[in-house]
């Protein structure tokens, strides 16, 4: 902000305003101010006497400003109606339309309504015109004679008046401006938000409805994961019952063979030359073998159609029972038993003899090659859960192969090494997943080998 | 009580099975195999001396009935559970039957069989199982 000028003569001259804060282009605007206050404005001298009018006007020169002369009233409103003036000098006394009658109408029109008059009247007239012309919307008066200092002063402080209106409305013609600019920035912001705004909001619903679909799909796909296991439980199932049943009927008609071959086998035995004997005989033997395969296929088989009756089944029990047996059959042989103490399990007991007798059978069978035979029998903590094992020291089998060990009909080793119909694993690893336990096997060719499971808690649906 | 030989009466419906039991009861002076029926219904009428089997002379009551479980028109345990119905109280009926089912076992207990036997194929087994039941008939009050 300048200082305000101290000169009485320029008292009324505003200080350059500073720019608008936010107005666009701010020394556009120093500069526009500049201009306006460089201006001329217009000042209009009503008299009809010209020598006075041109007095007027030569004291009135100096103030650089755009001074029009009129010589009556109805030239002078005529003039008002073409220009806008900053003060009108009004001589009081004039032939036809004096100075009163021509304020009067200047007075009513809307656009000279707040056109500063000054009366130009003699002394003597004062007292009367002065009320009347106050009344009528004068400002000011001057009297004649005019001295030169007053008349300008007078004049000078309307125009300066007039200057600083405009500028003032040209100000408010910025604001104005830039204030509608900014409302159109704002506007444009407000209408790109929206806009914006719109696009998250079908970005959203685009998103939202992309998550159902993935939410439909998944639960879609749990369904169907659902319907294929409850298929595939019913298959097994079927599977199971077909393999019972055609177990079953195979039995009836293989005992038969088995009865008339026999019979051959005595009463023709001397009829027949040793070959066809020797055919016989295998023929007995190939028969009982699919015997026992049938047998333990059907054993597997009824594993999926019984129920699993679980009681508290004192483990060292069966193992007893189980080695006992076991005994009897080795007589011959010299072979070691460590039976660690095992645990109380909520078991199947016949099921899980069966486990027993298949494992402890195993170790016997596969130790045959050895002179010193050592089968252990004992328990560990896997993962924190009790597993039982197996152990001997037989001829063990090749790691590689261990993922076959519990497929039916899986031999690891030539058929005829070593009896069996490779079902009774099957039938073992068939037990322990019933009961919603693991089983696995570790095994080193030629030193030994170790099987292991833990009987679960939770019942294996058809598997 | 104990008899010197009893009268046996067999119910199979397969040929072969009766041809080796025949032939097996052969080996066991002590039985007497008069008659084979092929189903339960034949088993049943017999029993009751009705219909063909009136004549007891020809068909004369067994000491005892060695049953199969499956046979055509009447099962071995429908038999069973009709002489529920009745009783012939000198009667043993001994189950022979290719399963091993602890359900048709249990069943056939249930029903009031004496004795279950599973068919064998070797002639040593079959002797033993005739064994077993002569010691039962001659065990019986």
């Amino acid at each position: 902000m300048t200082e305000p000028p101290t000169s009485a003569e320029h008292a009324a001259i505003p200080p350059a305003p500073a720019p608008l804060p936010d107005a666009p282009g701010s020394s556009e605007t120093e500069i526009v101010l500049a201009r306006a206050a460089g201006e001329r404005v217009n000042i209009l001298l009503v008299d009809d006497r010209p020598d006075k009018a041109l007095a007027m006007q030569t004291v009135l020169a100096s103030l650089g400003q755009n001074v029009i002369q009129a010589n009556s009233g109805k030239e002078a409103l005529r003039c008002l109606l073409e220009k806008d003036f900053a003060v009108i000098l009004l001589d009081v006394n004039m032939p036809g339309l004096d100075g009163f009658e021509t304020a009067h109408l200047i007075r009513q029109r809307q656009s000279t309504e707040h056109t500063p008059i000054i009366f130009i009247t003699g002394i003597s007239d004062t007292e009367t015109h002065m009320s009347r012309g106050y009344s009528l919307g004068a400002v000011d008066y001057i009297l004649t004679p005019v001295l030169p200092d007053v008349l300008r002063t007078k004049v000078s402080v309307f125009v300066d008046l007039f200057k600083m209106n405009r500028q003032l409305k040209r100000q408010a013609e910025r604001l104005r401006l830039a204030h509608d600019q900014s409302e159109i920035r704002v506007q444009e912001r407000t209408l790109e938000l929206a806009a914006a705004n719109q696009k998250l909001r079908l970005e959203i619903a685009e998103r939202q409805r992309a998550e159902e679909n993935i939410r439909q799909t998944a639960a879609a796909l749990e369904q169907r994961v659902l319907d294929r296991t409850a298929e595939l439980a019913a298959a097994n199932q079927e599977l199971e019952a077909f393999t019972y049943s055609v177990a079953h009927d195979l039995q009836a008609p293989l005992r038969n063979i088995l009865s008339y071959t026999e019979l051959l086998q005595g009463e023709s035995a001397s009829l027949l030359p040793p070959e066809s004997a020797q055919y016989l005989q295998r023929i007995a033997s190939r028969g009982k073998y699919m015997e026992q395969l049938i047998s333990h296929l059907l054993n597997l088989s009824i594993i999926g159609k019984q129920g699993l009756q679980r009681t508290a089944v004192d483990l060292n029990a069966l193992v007893d029972e189980v080695v006992a047996s076991l005994k009897a059959e080795t007589n011959g042989r010299r072979i070691e038993w460590k039976t660690q103490p095992l645990p109380t399990e909520e078991c199947d007991a016949s099921l899980v003899k069966q486990v027993f007798a298949n494992l402890l059978s195993n170790a016997v069978k596969y130790t045959q090659p050895r002179s010193r035979v050592l089968i252990e029998v004992g328990q560990l903590k896997v993962d924190g859960e009790t597993a039982i094992f197996v152990r001997d020291n037989g001829v063990g089998f090749d790691m590689k192969y261990a993922g076959k060990l519990f497929g039916v009909f899986q031999r690891l080793h030539p058929a005829g090494a070593f009896e069996g119909t490779g079902v009774g694993l099957a039938t073992v690893a068939r037990i322990i997943h019933r009961h919603g336990g693991r089983i696995w096997a570790d095994a080193v060719e030629n030193k030994g080998a170790t099987f292991y499971f833990t009987i679960g808690r939770g019942r294996v649906s058809s598997a | 009580m104990a008899k010197e030989t009893y009268t046996v009466l067999l119910a199979d419906d397969s040929e072969d099975d009766r041809l080796l039991l025949r032939r097996a009861l052969r080996k066991k002076p002590r039985f007497a195999l008069v008659g084979e029926v092929y189903d339960g219904e034949a088993a049943i009428a017999w029993l009751a001396g009705q219909g063909d089997y009136k004549d007891r002379e020809k068909f004369p009551f067994p000491d005892v009935l060695m049953l199969d479980l499956k046979m055509p028109r009447m099962t071995g345990h429908e038999v069973l559970a009709w002489l529920q119905t009745r009783t012939f109280s000198n009667l043993r009926v001994v189950v022979v039957s290719g399963s091993f089912l602890p359900r048709d076992i249990a069943r056939s207990r249930e029903l009031g069989a004496d004795a279950y036997f599973k068919k064998e194929a070797q002639e040593e087994q079959q002797y033993a199982m005739l064994s077993d039941i002569e010691e039962l008939l001659d065990h019986a009050c």
